[in-house]
């Protein structure tokens, strides 16, 4: 799990540095070298994509999900103790059927390809969905299994 | 009956605690499958999610908290202090005009308020409290001043309100400008009225000697604010290139300049920016279900046909959204209810020849101060962690600083070319 963990963390910065860079490539070429790169747009909106729902991953691992706690605060720990669990399953089932219902989606669309880049599916936008709401149910999954471990919110801020 | 069911279903997943994205979700597969049964087609959902999100004006978002967190960690953030000290430092009451001034500066580069409260927080509190100002109103004056951030550009929630409404970047972004200088205007005014009763400590005196080398010293990320406003008003850079440039930018001073950001560091703020971007994302992509399905039911018609009865004066319908928007910012996160409740409010607006733009900054202005209200404000949590003054204690000292900045909000609503006037003579 741990190496999967850094794996995830390695793309979501990998994702963020070519946003960056592929932004200020458009921008070079436009400013400086005079020379139009049509498939700049199309290709960073595609990784912004990844990186949004990788980092909504990484965030549901480290529990930063923004939640609205005020009632448990106020009822106590006991209620949190019971609310909690019906919380997990209810988002756990919200998660699966989103999953589920993304795979023929990918399917579908695999073969249309962006406008300016004919060798890349358009499916891979969905994909992103798919894959980051697999890996919110293999983090809500990995406590139930022997020999996994949720990280600590300070060993995943880290 | 369904019209219900998305409101309380909705609520009843917030209360309970629910993930407010995974509310949403959970919200409008429920009411699917109450109006058609179990055997619909899930796949729009996912379709209309990854659309909601597949738009080049977003990729500002994770710049300008990249940005943000370059800054505060690449000794920027002290430089802009130091300027502003010795500006404003000699008058009574100076450390907690210089947050102001501070934070004004700051807001020109950073995109949200919570980055601007950690950023300068741990700057000011410290140096505040070693001159002899309570502790507690040192934190006041930080939570305060950091509503500007999202007010002044770059502005995360205004990027996101453009979205949700249709309307133009780049004009609500240099919308916000004139307002968040009347938002620092105000905090002054109350910041020196407080200063003379209280007899708060006056700095050093004025000295243009420290002027001249603490602008000297901070010249270059002074510049930020100017390539990021500068690039957008002139038109050059869209306002995602603006914000891609400023992030750029941001990083050669922290990496070369100062040389304060190593490459593991800088590896950390970018991952921790794709959280931050895909915290929000999440919620964005979910709220586009649950905003095409209520539009679709028809809620929305029926709030801005209940709100008509009411009044179509846009005063008063401006007033009556103010109202509720102060009541949701107590319980729901900024950007979430800017998300979730700009889609049903910008056809009242319209319905009561409210400019979405104009009323755009009003909506993100009232949203930040919820950000100082519990039991939802996220700029007292982050002041509760860097400063360790109790909760009970910040939120008592806050409080009376809402005051100046619901006066702008009412300013704003009263004369609004206060808010359009730069669009309208620069874009």
């Amino acid at each position: 799990m741990r190496v999967l963990n850094r794996w995830v963390d390695a793309a979501a910065t990998g994702l963020f540095a070519a946003t960056l860079v592929l932004v200020n490539v458009q921008i070079l070429c436009r400013f400086v070298l005079a020379v139009g790169v049509p498939w700049t747009e199309e290709v960073s909106r595609l990784i912004f994509i990844w990186l949004a729902y990788l980092g909504a991953a990484i965030g549901a691992r480290e529990g930063t999900l923004i939640v609205i706690d005020t009632l448990p605060m106020l009822l106590g720990p006991r209620v949190r103790r019971v609310l909690d669990p019906f919380v997990r399953v209810l988002s756990f089932a919200i998660v699966a059927f989103l999953f589920a219902a993304s795979i023929p989606l990918v399917r579908s669309v695999w073969p249309t390809t962006l406008a300016t880049v004919d060798w890349i599916s358009n499916g891979w936008a969905y994909l992103a969905f798919t894959a980051s709401f697999g890996l919110m149910i293999l983090y809500s999954l990995a406590p139930l299994i022997p020999g996994f471990r949720r990280p600590r919110s300070s060993e995943a801020r880290a | 009956m369904i019209v219900a069911g998305y409101v309380g279903a909705l609520v009843l997943l917030f209360v309970l605690a629910v993930p407010v994205a995974f509310a949403l979700a959970g919200t409008s597969i429920l009411v699917t499958l109450m109006e058609r049964g179990i055997d619909f087609n899930p796949a729009f959902m996912v379709q209309k999610a990854v659309s909601g999100i597949d738009n080049f004006m977003l990729l500002s978002v994770p710049f300008f908290i990249y940005a943000g967190k370059v800054m505060n960690v690449g000794g920027i953030t002290v430089r802009i202090y130091a300027f502003a000290k010795s500006l404003v430092g000699a008058v009574r009451g100076g450390l907690a005009q210089v947050n102001v001034i501070a934070s004004i500066i700051f807001a020109g580069m950073t995109g949200t308020a919570v980055s601007e409260a950690a950023g300068l927080g741990t700057v000011v509190i410290k140096s505040m409290k070693e001159e002899g100002y309570d502790e507690e109103f040192a934190v006041a004056v930080v939570a305060a001043s950091s509503t500007i951030g999202p007010i002044i550009p770059p502005s995360v929630p205004l990027v996101i309100y453009a979205l949700m409404a249709n309307v133009s970047v780049g004009g609500i972004l240099i919308a916000g400008l004139i307002p968040g200088l009347l938002m620092g205007a105000a905090l002054m005014a109350w910041i020196a009225i407080v200063a003379e009763r209280r007899q708060l400590p006056r700095g050093a005196p004025f000295r243009l000697a420290l002027v001249v080398a603490s602008l000297r010293e901070g010249f270059l990320p002074l510049l930020t604010p100017v390539i990021l406003i500068g690039g957008i008003l002139s038109g050059v850079f869209t306002p995602t290139e603006a914000a891609a440039i400023a992030a750029l930018y941001a990083t050669i001073l922290a990496m070369v300049v100062y040389r304060e950001v190593g490459w593991r560091e800088l590896a950390e703020i970018m991952r921790s920016t794709a959280v931050d971007t895909g915290v929000v994302m999440l919620i964005v992509s979910m709220a586009m279900i649950y905003g095409y399905l209520v539009t679709r039911a028809g809620l929305t018609l029926a709030m801005v046909e209940g709100i008509a009865a009411i009044s179509q004066d846009p005063i008063i319908v401006g007033l009556l959204i103010m109202g509720f928007l102060l009541i949701v910012g107590c319980f729901l996160e900024a950007t979430a209810a800017i998300i979730i409740l700009t889609p049903v409010l910008v056809p009242i607006m319209q319905a009561s020849s409210l400019d979405p733009l104009h009323f755009g900054v009003i909506i993100v202005l009232i949203m930040m101060i919820g950000l100082l209200t519990p039991p939802f404000g996220m700029v007292l949590f982050v002041l509760n962690r860097i400063s360790g003054v109790s909760l009970h204690r910040i939120v008592v000292a806050v409080a009376p600083f809402i005051i100046p900045l619901l006066a702008v909000a009412l300013l704003l609503l009263f004369f609004p070319g206060l808010v359009t006037v730069l669009p309208r003579l620069l874009m």
